[in-house]
C-alpha cells in the first residue's frame, strides 16, 4: 500500500511538471501586435477646440463623476490614468481602469483627438461604453462653453 | 552530549558561512546581464532628427496605445513613458526614454521586460521603432 502511494506521488509530480511545462510562453511576434483600426476608431473622437487643458479637466470630471479615482495626470503630455475599485455583493471587488490621451492634430488648428481605453477583466471592447463616455464629454465641453 | 553540541556548532557555523557566501554572490550579480551592455543598448536605441522632446513623448504614448499598452507612468522632465500589457497571463512592461543628442537629434531608448526577463530579441524592438517612425512621419506630413 505504501509503495503504491509512493508510486502515485511520483506520477502525480510528473503530471504537474508536464502541466507546468505546457504553460504557453508568449512569442515575440505577440509583443507588438497593433490593435485593429476599428478598435482605434471606437476609442477615439476629435473635438473642435484648441484648449487641451479644458478637455483634460472635463475628462477628469467625468471619470470622478463615475466613481474613478485619478491616479496620475500629466497635462504636458495630455494623459490621465484613473482606476476604480468598488466593493460589490458577497465581499467581491469590481476593478476598472481608464487611460485617456489627448493630442493636437497637426495641420488642423482647433482640433484635439481624445483617445480613451477602458480595462475591466481585459480591454473593454463594447462600443456603447465608449459612446457613453464621449457623449458625456461632448456635453461637459458644451456646458462649460455655455458656462452652465 | 558535549559531542552533539560541538557537531551542532560546527554545522551552525557552516550554514552561516554558506549564507554569507550566498549573499556575496547575489550582490555581485546585481548588475549582471545575460547579454553585453553595448549589444543591448544598440538593440534598444534609435536616433531621430527632431528636437521636439514633448512631441516625441506624445507620439511614443500614441504608439504604445496602438500596441495595446496601458500607460502607467509619464514624466516630461525625465522624458520617460512606461506602459504595461498582459500577454498569455504574463505582464509585459515597456519603458521608453527620450533624451536630446546634440542640437539636432533625440535618442529614444525602449526597454521591454516580460515577467522578470529582459526582452533582447532585436525584431521586437525593430517593430516598435518602425511603428514609432511611421507615427512621426504621419504627424510630420499631416496625415490622419
Amino acid at each position: 500500500m505504501n509503495l503504491l502511494w509512493k508510486f502515485n506521488l511520483v506520477w502525480g509530480c510528473c503530471v504537474l511538471l508536464v502541466i507546468a511545462g505546457c504553460q504557453t510562453v508568449p512569442k515575440s511576434e505577440e509583443f507588438f501586435q497593433p490593435v485593429s483600426l476599428e478598435e482605434r476608431s471606437i476609442q477615439t473622437r476629435i473635438y473642435p477646440t484648441d484648449d487641451e487643458v479644458k478637455i483634460l479637466s472635463a475628462c477628469v470630471d467625468i471619470l470622478l463623476d463615475n466613481g474613478f479615482q485619478i491616479k496620475e495626470v500629466e497635462s504636458r503630455l495630455g494623459w490621465i490614468d484613473a482606476s476604480k475599485i468598488k466593493h460589490i455583493q458577497y465581499g467581491g471587488l469590481f476593478g476598472a481602469r481608464a487611460s485617456v490621451v489627448t493630442r493636437h492634430i497637426r495641420g488642423r488648428s482647433g482640433a484635439i483627438a481624445v483617445r480613451v481605453i477602458f480595462h475591466h477583466k481585459g480591454k473593454v471592447k463594447d462600443p456603447a461604453i465608449y459612446q457613453e463616455f464621449f457623449l458625456k464629454l461632448s456635453q461637459a465641453i458644451f456646458l462649460e462653453a455655455q458656462q452652465i | 552530549m558535549k559531542k552533539h553540541f560541538r557537531i551542532g556548532i560546527i554545522f551552525g557555523a557552516l550554514a552561516f558561512t554558506l549564507l554569507l557566501t550566498a549573499c556575496v554572490s547575489t550582490q555581485k550579480r546585481l548588475l549582471d546581464s545575460d547579454s553585453s551592455q553595448l549589444q543591448i543598448r544598440s538593440i534598444q536605441t534609435r536616433y531621430f532628427d527632431t528636437v521636439d522632446r514633448e512631441q516625441m513623448l506624445r507620439t511614443v504614448m500614441t504608439t504604445l496605445q496602438d500596441f495595446g499598452f496601458v500607460l502607467e507612468a509619464g514624466e516630461v522632465e525625465l522624458g520617460t513613458v512606461t506602459g504595461v500589457k498582459w500577454i498569455n497571463q504574463r505582464l509585459m512592461r515597456i519603458t521608453v526614454s527620450v533624451r536630446p543628442r546634440g542640437e539636432t537629434q533625440l535618442v529614444v531608448r525602449a526597454n521591454c521586460q516580460i515577467g522578470n526577463e529582459l526582452v533582447n530579441d532585436p525584431v521586437s524592438y525593430q517593430r516598435f521603432f518602425t511603428a514609432l517612425s511611421k507615427s512621426l512621419f504621419l504627424e510630420e506630413h499631416q496625415v490622419e
